[in-house]
C-alpha cells in the first residue's frame, strides 16, 4: 500500500516534470491553468488530481476539518465562498460545482461564458472511480486519475472482509439513517456490514425514529460527526436517554463526517474504522469468526 | 362615625391638578350627589377613594387610614359603580350581580350560600333586573346592562356606595326606580356617594348635595342651599325654573345664561 | 343546579378525552408495539429479554415523556390563553399572536445556541421565561389600555422581531444544522423528546400553571372592568403581575422544549367559552384540559399521517386556527361595524 502509494506520488512528480519541460505554458496542451472549485467535494478531488498551481481556489469547507478529509492540504489554496461575483473575478478557465448545489451560482456563471463542470454525489465506489476519472479526464491528468482509482482498489481488496453478519444502524445528526444507494451503504458494504436500513426498507437518506432504531436492535451504532463546534438540536437525538442507553449496550462506532460526505480514496479510511471495529467487537468472537 | 373622611386629597393626571386639596366627610345614612360640570374632578375623585389611581393626601374610611385597609377590606366598606357600563363576556345576569358577593365570600371555589343567594336576588329586584336573570348579559340594551350593573353594586351590600352617573341612560322610570334604592338605602343607615348631572334628580331624591368645579368643592349641603340661581350660572353658565312639587324642590334647566363662560362657548 | 352538573359533565368528558388521547399518544409510533406488550412494557419494564427490554425504553423513553409533554404543554396553552383573554377582556388573546410563543422561542434558541444551555440546564427554561416576559411587558406596554387592534399589532411586531431575531441567532449560528432548525423553532414539535425535557419544563409548567389556575375568581371580576374589578376587592396589579409570570413561566417552559405552538390559545377557549356559560373561572380548567386534547390530538395526527416526516405540530395547529383567527377578526370588525 505504502509502495503503491509512493509510486503514484512518483508518476505524479514525473509528470508534472513531464509537463513543465513539455508545454510552451506551465500546462500541457488545451489543459485548464486556472481552475476554481466551489463545492468541498470537488475541491478534494481537484486537489488530489491537479497539477501544481493549476488548481486556483477551492471552497471555504474544504478547510474545515469536519468536512473535508483534505482540510490541511486545502490551506495552500486560496478559499471561495462559492458566489459568482467572487468566482467571476478570480478569473477562471474552468469551474468546478456539484450537481446539487450553488445552482443558481452555476447558472449564472455558465451565462457569463465560463465553463462549469458539475460533479453528482458519489453514491457507489463506481461513482468515485468515474469522478477521479472525469476529473483526470478534465484536468488534463488521466494518469493520475487512474493512479489513484488503482489505489482506491488496492485499498477495498485489502479491507474487503467476508460478510460478518453484523448487523449495523447508521445514526446521523436528527435521527437521519442511509440505505441502498448512498455512499454509506457502499461503505458498509466495503466492510461486510449489514444495514438495518436494508431489513426496514430505506432507501436513500431517510429519518430512522428512535424508537424504530432501538427496536430494530442493532449489534453496531455508527455515527458521524457529532462536534460542529456549536450546539444545535441536531445532535439531540444523540443525547437522547433511550440513545445513550442502547449506545451501551451495543458497539459504538464513531466514524468521522468527512471521510464519507464525499465519496474519494480518503473514504477508504472509514471502511478500515468499519471493519476494525467489527473485527474487534468480542461478539464477533462467537460467530467463530 | 363617618363612614369616608377625606382630608387635603390632591389628583393628578398627566400632569394636571385634577382634584385640588379636597376635605370631604360623609356619614352614615346620606344620600350624597356630587354635581358638577364636565372636567370638574368628580370620576375622578371616585376613583382616587377606590384606590385605582394615585392621590396624595388622606383617605379613612369607618376611622381607619385606607392605606392600611387591604383591598379587600376597601370592597367591604365601599361599592363602586363604574361610569363605563363594561360587560366583557355574554355572562349570564345572576352571574354579574353574584359578583358583588365576592368580597364576602372565601377565597377558593364554593358556590354562593342561601345567604348569598337571598341578597342577590333582592338586588336584582331593586333594579328591576330579577326578569333578565338568565338572559346573556352581552345581549342587553345598554339600559338594562346599566341596571344590572346597579344591582351588582348593591348586592355588595358595603356601607358606602360611590355610583359614578348611575342614572344615565335609564329611561325616567328606571331613573326614579335607580334614586328610591339609592334613597332607601341612605334611610335604612347606609349611605351614597352618586356623581349625577341630572340637577332635577340630585334636587328631588339627595340629602345632600357637593357642587364641585375645577378639582375643588364650591358648594356643600342641602339642596336647596347648594342650588341656587346664582351658583347654577356661575358654575355651569345656565339658568333654570326653580319651583316646588309634592314637598320636594323641582329644577329645570331652561338656556345658557347671557353671559356665557368663555369655556363653554 | 342543573348548571353546574352541565360544567361537570364538560369537565368530565374534556378529561376523558384527554385521558383516551394521552392512552393514543402512548400507542402510536413507527416502531409498532402491540397494545398488550407496550402496556406491559411501560408498567413492569423490560425483564432482561431483550427486546422487552427495547420494548421498555422505546415506552418509558421516548413515549411517555412525549405524551407527558403534549398533556403538559397543551394545558399550559390553552390556560394561558383563556387567562390572557380574560385579563385582557379580549377573545384574540392568545400566547402565539401576542408574541409569548415567538419571544420563548427566542430565549430558548439564545440559550441552546450559544452553549448556555449546555453549561447550566436551567438556563434554557429560564431564557424561555425571560422571553415570555418581555413579550407581555412590551405588548401591554404598546398597547395598554388599547383596544384590539393595537394588541394585535403589538403582537404581530413582536412575534416578528422576535422570529428574526430566531432567524439571525440560528443562521450565524457555525453548526450546518442550526439553521435548518428554524422550523423547529418557529412550528414547534415533540419529536423524540425525552424525559430529560419532560423534568426541565415539567417544573415551570406546573407552577405556571398552578398560578394561573388562581386567578380564576379575579378574571371573574376583571369581566366588569379593571375598576369594577378593584371595587370587589382584586388587586388588579397583582393579578396582571402573576397572569404575565404564569404564563411566561407555562408557556416558556413549554416553549423552550417543544418550539412554539400556535393558535392553542386561542382556539380553545374560544369554543369552549359557550360551554361554560362564558365564566372566566369556569374557562380555566376547561381550557387547560381542551388545550391538551387538542396538542395530543395534533401529535398523534402528525404521526399518523407523515410517520417518517417529523411534521411539525404547529403545521396542524395553525391549519386549523389560523382560518379560525381569520374568522373572528371578521366577526370582530361585523361587530363593530
Amino acid at each position: 500500500m505504502r509502495y503503491l502509494e509512493a509510486g503514484a506520488a512518483m508518476v505524479a512528480l514525473a509528470l508534472s516534470g513531464l509537463a513543465l519541460i513539455g508545454s510552451a505554458g506551465v500546462h500541457a496542451a488545451g489543459a485548464p491553468a486556472r481552475v476554481v472549485s466551489i463545492n468541498v467535494c470537488t475541491d478534494q478531488l481537484a486537489m488530489l488530481v491537479a497539477e501544481t498551481d493549476q488548481l486556483h481556489s477551492v471552497s471555504y469547507l474544504s478547510r474545515e476539518p469536519q468536512n473535508s478529509a483534505m482540510s490541511e492540504e486545502a490551506a495552500a489554496y486560496p478559499l471561495n465562498h462559492g458566489q459568482a461575483e467572487e468566482v467571476f473575478l478570480m478569473r477562471p478557465d474552468l469551474v468546478l460545482a456539484g450537481t446539487y448545489t450553488r445552482r443558481a451560482t452555476v447558472a449564472l456563471l455558465k451565462r457569463l461564458g465560463f465553463q462549469v463542470e458539475q460533479f453528482p454525489p458519489a453514491t457507489s465506489f463506481d461513482d468515485v472511480r468515474a469522478n477521479l476519472r472525469r476529473m483526470g479526464t478534465l484536468l488534463a491528468r488521466p494518469e493520475r486519475a487512474e493512479a489513484l482509482v488503482a489505489d482506491l482498489d488496492a485499498g477495498l481488496d485489502q479491507a474487503r472482509a467476508t460478510r460478518s453478519g453484523r448487523r449495523v444502524a447508521l445514526s446521523f445528526s436528527n435521527s437521519y439513517t442511509s440505505g441502498v444507494g448512498t455512499l454509506s451503504q457502499a461503505v458498509l458494504d466495503a466492510a461486510g456490514l449489514d444495514n438495518i436500513a436494508g431489513e426496514l426498507g430505506i432507501e436513500g437518506t431517510e429519518r430512522l425514529p428512535l424508537e424504530t432504531l432501538i427496536m430494530a436492535d442493532p449489534d453496531l451504532i455508527v455515527s458521524g460527526e457529532r462536534d460542529y463546534g456549536a450546539p444545535a438540536l441536531a445532535g439531540e437525538n444523540f443525547r437522547h436517554p433511550a440513545y445513550r442507553a442502547l449506545a451501551r449496550r451495543k458497539t459504538f462506532v464513531a466514524v468521522a463526517t468527512k471521510y464519507w460526505v464525499c465519496g474519494g480514496p480518503f473514504t477508504l479510511q472509514a471502511v478500515r474504522i468499519l471493519r476494525e471495529a467489527a473485527t474487534a467487537s468480542p461478539s464477533l468472537a462467537r460467530h467463530g469468526e | 362615625m363617618s363612614l369616608l373622611n377625606l382630608s387635603g386629597l390632591s389628583v393628578s393626571l398627566g400632569g394636571a391638578e385634577v382634584v385640588k386639596d379636597l376635605a370631604l366627610e360623609i356619614a352614615a345614612g346620606e344620600f350624597v350627589g356630587l354635581i358638577g360640570p364636565n372636567g370638574a374632578g368628580k370620576s375622578t375623585l371616585l376613583r382616587a377613594v377606590l384606590g385605582s389611581i394615585r392621590c396624595e393626601g388622606e383617605i379613612s374610611m369607618d376611622g381607619r387610614r385606607a392605606a392600611d385597609l387591604s383591598v379587600g377590606e376597601r370592597a367591604r366598606r365601599i361599592a363602586y359603580l363604574p361610569q363605563d357600563r363594561e360587560i366583557a363576556w355574554p355572562v349570564a345576569v345572576e352571574r354579574v350581580v353574584a359578583l358583588g358577593r365576592m368580597p364576602h365570600r372565601r377565597p377558593g371555589p364554593g358556590d354562593l350560600t342561601v345567604a348569598d343567594r337571598t341578597v342577590v336576588r333582592q338586588a336584582m329586584e331593586a333594579a328591576d333586573v330579577a326578569h333578565l336573570e338568565k338572559r346573556r348579559a352581552t345581549d342587553l340594551s345598554g339600559g338594562e346592562r346599566a341596571r344590572v350593573l346597579i344591582a351588582r353594586a348593591l348586592a355588595q351590600c358595603a356601607p358606602l356606595l360611590m355610583a359614578d352617573e348611575p342614572t344615565a341612560g335609564l329611561d325616567p322610570a328606571h331613573q326614579i326606580a335607580c334614586m328610591r334604592v339609592f334613597a332607601d338605602l341612605a334611610a335604612n343607615g347606609s349611605s351614597v356617594l352618586a356623581c349625577l348631572h341630572d340637577l332635577g334628580l340630585a334636587a328631588r331624591w339627595c340629602t345632600r348635595i357637593i357642587l364641585m368645579a375645577r378639582g375643588r368643592i364650591v358648594a356643600d349641603g342641602a339642596p336647596r342651599d347648594v342650588l341656587t340661581a346664582d351658583r347654577l350660572a356661575e358654575v355651569y353658565g345656565i339658568r333654570a325654573h326653580f319651583g316646588e312639587a309634592e314637598g320636594g324642590m323641582v329644577i329645570q334647566p331652561l338656556d345658557l345664561v347671557e353671559d356665557v363662560p368663555a369655556r363653554l362657548r | 343546579m342543573s348548571e353546574i352538573a352541565a360544567y361537570r359533565l364538560l369537565l368530565a368528558s374534556l378529561a376523558l378525552a384527554t385521558g383516551i388521547l394521552f392512552a393514543l399518544s402512548l400507542m402510536v409510533g413507527p416502531a409498532g408495539i402491540a397494545f398488550s406488550d407496550s402496556l406491559r412494557a411501560l408498567v413492569l419494564g423490560g425483564g432482561g429479554d431483550e427486546t422487552r427490554e427495547a420494548m421498555a425504553l422505546v415506552m418509558r423513553e421516548i413515549r411517555l415523556p412525549r405524551a407527558l409533554l403534549g398533556l403538559g404543554i397543551g394545558a399550559s396553552l390553552g390556560l394561558s390563553g383563556a387567562v390572557l383573554q380574560g385579563l385582557l377582556r379580549n377573545p384574540l388573546a392568545e400566547p402565539g399572536l401576542l408574541g409569548v410563543s415567538a419571544s420563548a422561542s427566542l430565549g430558548a434558541v439564545l440559550a441552546i445556541y450559544t452553549g448556555l444551555s449546555a453549561a447550566v440546564p436551567l438556563g434554557l427554561p429560564l431564557a424561555a421565561l425571560a422571553g415570555a416576559v418581555i413579550a407581555v411587558l412590551v405588548v401591554q406596554a404598546m398597547a395598554g389600555g388599547g383596544g384590539t387592534l393595537a394588541i394585535i399589532l403589538a403582537g404581530v411586531a413582536v412575534s416578528s422581531f422576535a422570529a428574526a431575531m430566531t432567524s439571525l441567532t440560528l443562521n450565524l449560528s457555525p453548526n450546518p444544522f442550526a439553521a435548518l432548525e428554524i422550523v423547529f423553532w418557529m412550528l414547534g414539535s415533540l419529536s423524540d423528546r425525552s424525559m430529560t425535557h419532560v423534568w426541565l419544563a415539567g417544573p415551570f409548567i406546573v407552577v405556571g400553571c398552578v398560578v394561573l389556575f388562581r386567578l380564576g375568581p379575579a378574571l371573574d371580576a376583571l369581566t366588569i372592568g379593571n375598576d369594577g374589578a378593584r371595587s370587589l376587592g382584586v388587586n388588579v396589579a397583582r393579578v396582571r403581575l402573576f397572569a404575565i409570570l404564569g404564563t411566561a413561566s407555562a408557556v416558556g417552559g413549554a416553549t423552550a422544549v417543544a418550539g412554539a405552538i400556535g393558535f392553542v390559545g386561542l382556539v380553545v377557549p374560544h369554543l369552549l367559552r359557550p360551554l361554560v356559560g362564558a365564566v372566566p373561572s369556569r374557562l380555566l380548567p376547561a381550557s387547560a384540559l381542551g388545550g391538551a386534547v387538542m396538542v395530543l390530538a395534533a401529535d398523534v395526527a402528525v404521526r399518523l399521517i407523515a410517520p417518517d416526516r417529523d411534521l411539525k405540530l404547529g403545521v396542524l395547529t395553525s391549519i386549523v386556527g389560523a382560518p379560525f383567527f381569520l374568522w373572528l377578526v371578521w366577526r370582530a370588525r361585523r361587530e363593530q361595524a
